[in-house]
């Protein structure tokens, strides 16, 4: 479960001004629920998303997970995360196997569990030919399967996917999004950003849009539809961002 | 913190690294062969090519201008040589081709025999021996032909001697024996200890630096830090598996390393002594190999925090390898000093890290070393390199440090934007450049002529350069210079502040000198600047009042105003720093910052530079006066115990300055840190 409450963001710009790359979100997701933040670049996803993996500190506001606190209890927070973004790297020089090890000790996965969890992995995701193969010399899809099995390893009830697909082939796109089903139907909490409208409406049980840093919409494809009487993505997206705008400048 | 997992994060980097080709290849493959390679091959092929020459013939032609009997002897004893050919004679002597020929390698010495002390019943001759210095088998002719007329000489002698029937002892009088107690390995230990720390330290630096790059901001540029980060291990753990691997291999590669230069190196001593007596000579004892591996457990921790302390700092792995040069270039210097003759380890210099391994390494292998030496030395290591790492450490916890990847300071400065002056990037290029012509220019000009360098140096790279930066900015000069009449009463403050603030300037000097003896040199020199003329008035103008201008409006007219941003102590403190430093004299550092730390605060508490300024001249002022007058004046001259002052000055200064500072702080409530000019303004 991830309870987020009106958190906020700020970085120090040059001319010593406060700048909100996320301000006042406020948003909930379930077990079995899947989520998606949906923005344009730079609307915020990435920032949100590594506030609640507790690498960024909010400024204000806080998000509580698993029923603890992002600040005051952050080992705990990242204990029951898992974590996955499209821009994550893997140890080149090791096999499959040791790095899902590495990171089950760094979950505090007992050792014969975590050889357990790879044998169950590895079948769920189709590893076994490449398990013990240099992961320098695996493919693209392999390597994310690698970095899936990676961050489950402690089967974490909440699931947080900063842009997993950016980049990717539509097959081993895939893979994740199948993946990501699979979480829900384990009935895990997960969380998923993006910038593509397609993608975001074929997974996301919730949607929840974002620009600039703020939320501007929150619920189904359905219910927006209804809201704006629109058909297209694009479009419904775009009303929103204007009345966003239209709300700053009537202030 | 959970031991475990720094274990499990430990053994994952030291398998990554042991994977990794290259990381063996330069930590442990090369040094294997370098050495052999270094050593044996480089020895080897040094001692075939003196072989080869030992073994070329010279070829000389002698130009004989007396021709008497003497002469003919000399003649014939280098013509029977084997390894000299003489040249026939030739009918004319042409000297300007025969030097040519020497040139050219086709000659390799010309040798004129001369008669000197014509009057002398016993004649002397004169050989001069032309030869290249630079051809090495010209050289090795000169060596032939001076050896055999030495031996030459005593066959003469002796004849001379047998003549008149006088004893050879006649010639000797006293004889000289030598009795060396130093044993043959501390000998050993004394070459090898101007050189290993060194090498030691290089490879401590180097080693590490490629491994502690990789394991942060190359985690960094690959973009698995963030997914180490997210996992539940914390920050202490992963910091501290990743540092105990950047120790561990660089321990190990240094290991290596010594090993196989002392395997090569005994080698080829052993093979040069065939064999024989000089293998014992080479073992260094273990005892001392001992105390050396645990004084560089500390150094190796200090120096492993420090390249840690890079690799979280960098944006990425080329930063970070420009940061590494820099620290690999202090290495060398600080290292270097253990091969300066003469120079010596004391307490102070057992603080100073680095620099005290080298040289209490030097001490160590020579056998005579003192153990509060070996043990400030340790302690002032440890606790650096704790510092270090948990500065590290902070940085590795910093979001805003970890989470960069591009630069942040934009170009902006060089583009058409409107430059800002008070912008911290250009106040510290700014300073740099005056730095380096004051060291160049500013140096040349005192040393062709002191007084007028002195008023060139004020002048025009003291004071035009900070009138230039406010002119062509178009800043509002006398508001950036704080050019305005405070309340008089601060006059009077600053007349009380003057003296204490000399004192204690005056006594940090004395404490630096008991830590740090200040170098005879710099003594003269400061005594220098008292008496640039023999005229009172004239040192005044020269060495208070001018300083006292410019280098406010420098410095408190100008730097301080880019510091203004971070708040009013740290202004204060960053350009009593620049002040500090602008004197070129580690020595003089802390008393001059102390002195220009005080200027700043006068600057900002009362909000005008004439108060500093005023301060300055005073405060200049007064050491003139009691350098010159002060064994007169009686009162002064009790409290000077030849060129020092007594400790216990320390106490009424200090009262009177916090009594001055009150007032100070009392009499300027409503001066705003705003009043002068800040970086936002412009």
């Amino acid at each position: 479960m991830i309870e987020v409450q009106n958190i906020s963001k700020t970085f120090l710009q040059k001319d010593n001004s406060l700048f909100f790359a996320v301000k006042d979100l406020s948003f909930t997701a379930s077990h079995g629920e899947i989520v998606v933040l949906l923005g344009v670049n730079g609307a915020g996803k990435t920032v949100t998303m590594r506030m609640l993996s507790t690498v960024l500190k909010p400024y204000h506001g806080t998000a509580i997970i698993e029923g603890y606190d992002i600040q005051k209890e952050s080992q705990k927070v990242r204990a029951n995360l898992g974590f996955l973004s499209g821009d994550t790297g893997l140890y080149g020089r090791l096999t499959p196997k040791e790095v899902i090890t590495y990171f089950g000790k760094l979950y505090d996965v007992p050792s014969n569990k975590i050889e357990r969890r790879i044998e169950e992995l590895a079948e769920l995701l189709d590893m076994h030919s490449f398990l013990n193969k240099k992961i320098d010399l695996l493919s693209t899809g392999m390597k994310q399967k690698v970095s899936i099995a990676r961050s489950v390893i402690h089967d974490p009830p909440v699931m947080i996917f900063d842009e997993p697909t950016s980049g990717l082939d539509i097959l081993t796109a895939k893979n994740i999004v199948d993946f990501i089903h699979q979480c829900k139907e384990d009935g895990k909490c997960v969380l998923f950003s993006t910038h593509i409208m397609r993608e975001a409406e074929r997974i996301g049980d919730k949607i929840v849009m974002i620009h600039q840093g703020e939320r501007i919409a929150e619920g189904s494809w359905e219910e927006f539809k209804q809201d704006t009487l629109l058909h297209d993505l694009d479009d419904i997206f775009i009303y929103y961002v204007n009345r966003l705008k239209e709300n700053k400048d009537e202030h | 913190m959970n031991i475990k997992k720094v274990g499990a994060i430990f053994n994952k980097e030291i398998l990554d690294i042991l994977r990794d080709r290259r990381t063996i290849f330069s930590a442990f493959i090369l040094p294997l062969i370098l050495y052999p390679i270094l050593f044996i091959g480089l020895s080897a092929l040094i001692s075939r090519q003196e072989v080869m020459l030992e073994q070329k013939t010279s070829t000389i032609y002698i130009h004989d201008d007396i021709e008497d009997e003497y002469s003919r002897i000399i003649y014939d004893t280098l013509t029977e040589q084997d390894n000299i050919s003489v040249m026939p004679q030739l009918e004319i002597f042409d000297e300007a081709s025969m030097r040519k020929a020497i040139e050219d390698q086709s000659l390799e010495a010309i040798v004129y025999i001369n008669r000197e002390n014509m009057q002398s019943p016993y004649p002397i001759y004169l050989l001069k021996v032309t030869y290249n210095q630079v051809d090495e088998l010209s050289q090795i002719t000169y060596r032939r032909v001076s050896d055999i007329m030495n031996e030459l000489e005593k066959d003469l002698i002796s004849q001379r001697l047998l003549d008149i029937q006088v004893s050879e002892d006649i010639l000797h009088a006293i004889d000289i024996e030598q009795d060396n107690i130093a044993p043959p390995e501390r000998m050993v230990g004394a070459g090898v200890g101007r050189i290993l720390p060194y090498i030691l330290i290089l490879m401590a630096i180097s080693g590490g630096a490629y491994i502690a790059s990789d394991l942060v901001v190359g985690e960094k540029e690959r973009g698995t830090l963030e997914t180490i980060l997210v996992s539940a291990a914390m920050r202490e753990e992963l910091l501290l598996g990743k540092y105990m691997t950047v120790m561990t291999i660089s321990f190990a590669s240094i290991i290596v390393n010594l090993v196989s230069l002392f395997l090569s190196f005994q080698y080829v001593m052993t093979s040069m002594a065939n064999g024989s007596a000089l293998t014992e000579v080479i073992s260094l004892p273990l005892i001392s190999l001992l105390n050396i591996l645990i004084l560089l457990i500390p150094m190796l921790m200090l120096i492993t925090a420090v390249l840690m302390i890079v690799s979280t700092y960098s944006r990425n792995v080329k930063e970070a390898n420009s940061y590494l040069t820099y620290i690999i270039f202090l290495g060398i210097i600080l290292s270097m000093v253990s091969m300066i003759p003469g120079f010596s380890l004391n307490r102070g210099f057992a603080l100073i890290p680095i620099l005290n391994f080298s040289l209490l390494m030097r001490d160590i292998l020579i056998g005579n070393f003192l153990w509060d030496h070996y043990i400030i030395t340790m302690v002032a290591n440890l606790i650096l390199a704790l510092l270090s790492f948990r500065l590290c450490l902070s940085l590795f916890k910093n979001e805003n440090i970890m989470f960069r990847t591009v630069e942040s300071s934009s170009l902006s400065f060089w583009g058409k934007h409107k430059r800002n002056i008070f912008s911290t990037n250009f106040a510290i290029m700014f300073y740099i450049l005056l730095f380096l012509a004051l060291f160049h220019i500013g140096g040349r000009w005192q040393m062709q002529d002191f007084v007028s360098g002195i008023v060139k140096t004020q002048f025009i790279l003291i004071l035009l350069p900070a009138i230039l930066v406010l002119k062509i900015s178009k800043t509002d000069i006398k508001k950036a210079l704080r050019l305005r009449l405070p309340k008089l009463s601060n006059f009077v403050l600053a007349i009380f502040l003057a003296l204490p603030m000399m004192i204690l300037s005056a006594l940090l000097f004395q404490v630096i000198d008991l830590i740090f003896p200040v170098p005879s040199s710099l003594l003269e020199e400061m005594n220098k600047l008292v008496f640039v003329s023999e005229s009172f008035w004239i040192n005044i103008l020269i060495i208070a009042l001018l300083p006292g201008i410019c280098e406010e409006i420098l410095f408190r007219g100008y730097f301080i105003n880019a510091f203004t941003k971070h708040g009013f102590w740290k202004a204060i403190f960053i350009s009593a720093l620049l002040f500090g430093l602008f004197h070129m004299s580690p020595f003089r550092l802390i008393p001059t910052a102390f002195l220009g730390f005080w200027m700043g605060y006068m600057l900002l508490r009362t909000g005008s530079i004439l108060i500093p300024m005023f301060a300055h001249i005073l405060n200049n002022g007064l050491a003139l006066t009691i350098a010159h007058y002060g064994e007169d004046i009686p009162i002064v001259s009790r409290l000077l115990s030849g060129d020092t002052l007594s400790f216990w000055l320390a106490i009424p200064a200090i009262i009177v300055m916090t009594v001055v500072i009150y007032l100070f702080e009392r009499t300027n409530k409503t001066v705003k840190l705003e009043e002068g000019i800040s970086c936002a303004e412009s």
